[in-house]
Parts: structure tokens; sequence; C-alpha cells
């Protein structure tokens, strides 16, 4: 079951401060969703009230409709652990523990029960497999993390993500500290998770927004100023403004 | 059309440089077209052969062109206009390179028909065609360069009467080869130069579909409305 997210007239202070503004956007199941925009637009505050990493931040406010499911993601009885569990995030770099490969991707697993060492296994393997980094790594899972590459830490970190088997992946910029190889490989895998998550990227690279994504979304302001299949919003935009941020004629 | 300017002054440049490149093809092009119909009239062999020799400079344009849209959509990766107009012009500059050729073909026709001792123009109906095919490409031009999706719709929708008076044309030199078989090879060249001035037409109509591609974003070749690929 692969989640739908969508906001309604979504507000988020921090503090005084209003970094979202009626926020109306629908996120499609089975499809990855990049969010685009100059920086402070609000493209990753969107992101973080998706599995509500925003509450660690003091003086937020969120206010409207949040849901996942049809279910309110700040309501008054959400399981915030639980929902992270069904909301995955990678971050901008790759984040392993000083751990060794397997127990990075065991670590989530064992968070939550007990897990039989032979099905703990089993999902390790699906994880790596499920994040293309299985057969790179499959004969030295007892190695430190922290001797992979930039690429494959951050493959990893998919892994460990996908290893608790949520039903949406959001991802902050999760390539802009790897070269263009291992880009092109997480860019690749994105394409494969399409068909059993939801994807949500925030990315600069409108290039890569252009390969990866099925729709984008342009923030500006804190507003969502042009939703549109991503083909349709990089070749023929309605609005002026995304016209301007797509070809460079902006700040 | 956006009035804002790139960020980046040298991407900025680039494009002003693939448009100037594509407007001195534009004027060059409508040039030949218009002196070989001026050569045609006027029997004018030295208009004729200085249109023949334009077109080298012509060609070397296209391939300018094609190398800047081609370094462009390499470094640059322009999305929205910028892409649409990068996609524009290398289709704008095969159209002008084509009426350029047709331009030369129909001055070399009329070097031919110069070659009568006798000396008859090309009659009413021929030159109506012209004056026609001219205004076309004249007007396709002007529209590609003020990026009017609003006038470039005009030509498209005139194009229908260089079509009637080319069948007209044609019908008339036909009657002409059956009645005086003295005029067959005069009427012969003279059809030629009809399909010449039907088909630089043809090439003004392109022009002018991919000033509305350029500017609303909407693809109205063959017939489309636009919303088909939308």
């Amino acid at each position: 079951m692969t989640a739908t997210i969508v906001a309604r007239d979504l507000d988020v202070f921090y503090g005084e401060r209003q970094a979202l503004h009626g926020v109306r956007l629908d996120v499609p199941a089975h499809a990855v969703l990049a969010l685009i925009g100059p920086s402070g637009c609000g493209k990753s505050t969107f992101l973080r009230c998706l599995n509500r990493m925003n509450d660690t931040v003091d003086g937020v406010r969120v206010r409207g409709s949040l849901t996942l499911d049809g279910e309110e993601l700040y309501g008054p009885d959400v399981d915030v652990v639980a929902l992270r569990r069904r909301v995955g995030m990678v971050f901008q770099k790759p984040t392993p523990f000083p751990k060794s490969i397997f127990e990075n991707v065991a670590f989530g697993l064992r968070l939550g029960a007990r897990v039989p060492r032979a099905e703990l296994e089993g999902r390790v393997e699906a994880a790596l497999r499920g994040a293309a980094l299985w057969e790179e790594v499959r004969d030295r899972l007892a190695t430190s993390a922290t001797m992979l590459s930039g690429g494959q830490q951050q493959r990893l970190c998919i892994a460990r993500a996908l290893a608790v088997e949520p039903e949406v992946l959001l991802l902050d910029e999760p390539t802009s500290a790897l070269d263009p190889v291992a880009t092109a490989r997480v860019e690749a895998l994105l394409q494969s998770l399409r068909e059993r998550y939801t994807l949500v990227i925030v990315t600069h690279n409108l290039q890569q927004a252009a390969r990866v994504s099925d729709h984008t979304a342009f923030f500006l302001h804190g507003r969502v100023v042009e939703t549109a299949p991503t083909e349709v919003l990089f070749t023929r935009p309605r609005v002026k403004e995304t016209e301007e941020y797509i070809t460079g004629r902006f700040g | 059309m956006l009035g804002t300017r790139h960020t980046d002054a040298s991407y900025e440049e680039e494009l002003r440089r693939l448009g100037t490149h594509v407007a001195r093809m534009t004027a060059l092009s409508e040039r030949m077209a218009r002196d070989a119909v001026t050569a045609l009239r006027t029997r004018d062999g030295a208009l004729a052969r200085a249109v023949v020799a334009s077109d080298p400079e012509l060609d070397r344009l296209e391939i300018e062109c094609d190398a800047m849209a081609l370094r462009t959509l390499a470094r640059r990766a322009p999305f929205g206009e910028d892409l649409r107009l990068v996609m524009a012009c290398v289709k704008v500059v095969t159209d002008l390179e084509r009426m350029g050729d047709l331009a030369c073909n129909l001055a070399q026709r009329a070097l031919e028909l110069m070659q009568d001792p006798v000396g008859l123009g090309p009659g009413p109906e021929v030159e109506q065609l012209a004056d026609a095919a001219l205004r076309e490409v004249g007007d396709a031009f002007a529209a590609w360069q003020a990026r009017d999706a609003d006038a470039a719709r005009a030509v498209v929708g005139a194009d229908r009467t260089v079509d009637a008076l080319n069948r007209t044309a044609f019908a008339t030199l036909l009657q002409l080869a059956r009645e005086q078989p003295g005029q067959f090879d005069r009427a012969l060249a003279l059809t030629s130069i009809c399909r010449y001035l039907e088909r630089i037409a043809d090439h003004a109509v392109n022009v002018a579909e991919q000033t509305v591609f350029l500017v609303d974003a909407l693809d109205v070749r063959h017939g489309l409305s636009g919303d088909e690929g939308r």
C-alpha cells in the first residue's frame, strides 16, 4: 500500500515568521514529486512537515490540513514515531552510523521490536537490494559503513530507510554531496523505487528534477506557485514566475 | 514572452546571439526570394546571378546556427521559453535554408527565360502568386522577429490564398502550353516557378508555426489547434 498525501491551506510558522502560506498540494502515489524553488522558499519546510521533522524546531506552529491516506498528520493522537516509520527520510549528506553495514540497515528494525536473526538478515538483504547496494557489499556486511564511498553511503542510508518498509520516502537534496556517477546511481534507484513507494525529493538541481520526477511543484516565498507534470512544467509552465525561475531569470 | 533578463549574463548573450544569427538568415533568405522575383519580372540577369551567389552564405549561417544551438543545449540544458527558442531556431533555420535554395532555383529558371529574345513577362497569374508568397514571407518573418503569435497565426491562415493562386496560375500555364506549343518551354519553366513560390510560402508558414510554438508553447503544425500536445 502506497500512501497519498494531501495538503490543504497548510501554514507553517517559525515563531513570528510564516514559512508556508496556504499550501495546497497533492502528492500522488507511486510517483516521484520534485519540490523546486530558491533557498528559503519553503520546500524543505514542506518536506519536513510530511514526517513531522519540524516538531524538533522551537516555536514551530502548523495550521491547516495535511493528510496521509486521509489521516491528519498533525492530529492529536498521531504517534510521531510510527509516522516516521511510514514516512522515511534521506538527508543531503550521507549519515551512516559508526557501525557495520549490516547494523546500519538493521538499526531501525531493532528499534521497533525484537526480530529473529534469520528474518533480520532477510530484511537487511531485501533493503540493500532495494537500494541497489547488495551486490557491492554482500561480502563485507560486517565492515564499517564509514569505509563505503559517498555514493554507497547515501544508498546505505536509503537502504536503512527502506528496511522499516515505509510508504513514503522523503529525500532532501540526496545527491548534492555526490559525484556524477554516484548521482546517476541514486537517480536510477529513485526510478525503480517509484514502483513501490511514494517519493518526494527536494532538489536545487533543475536537471535532476527534470530527470527523475513525474510531477514538479515550484515553491516561492512559502507558496506553491505551480504544480504540473514535470514534462509540462519544464517546457511550458503556466505561470510567469515559474518560467523565470526555470530559465534562470531570477534573483 | 519574458521581459526579465537571465541572471547569467553570458547565457543571455548566448541566446541573443542565436536569435541574431537566425535574424540574419531571415533577412538574407527574404532578400534572395524578393530579388529572384524582381529578376524574373525585370529580366535582370545580374540580379538573378547575385541570388545564386548568396546561397553559400545562407548555408554557412545555417551550419553556424545549428552549432550554436547544439552548444547551448549541451552546456545550458535550457528549460521553458529558452528550450522552445533553441528548438524553434533549429527548425526555422532548416526552412530558411530551403527557402534560399528555392530562391536560387527560381533565379535559375528566370535566367533560362531570359534566353528567349521575345522577352515575355511571367504573366499576371504568376505575378499575383509571387506577390502573395512574398507577402506571406514578409509577414511570417515580421511575426517571428516581433515574437507575435497572433500575427503568426494570421500567416498560417493566409496560406490558403497562395495555394489557390498557385492552382489558378498552373491551370493558365497548362492552357498556354496546350494552345501555343511554341510557348511550351516558357510555360514549363513558369510552372516550376509557381511550385517554388508555393513552397517558399509553405516554409514561411512553418516559420509562423514555430513562432506560435515559441510564444504560446502550442504546436499548431498540420492543422492542430495546439491543445493536442497539452
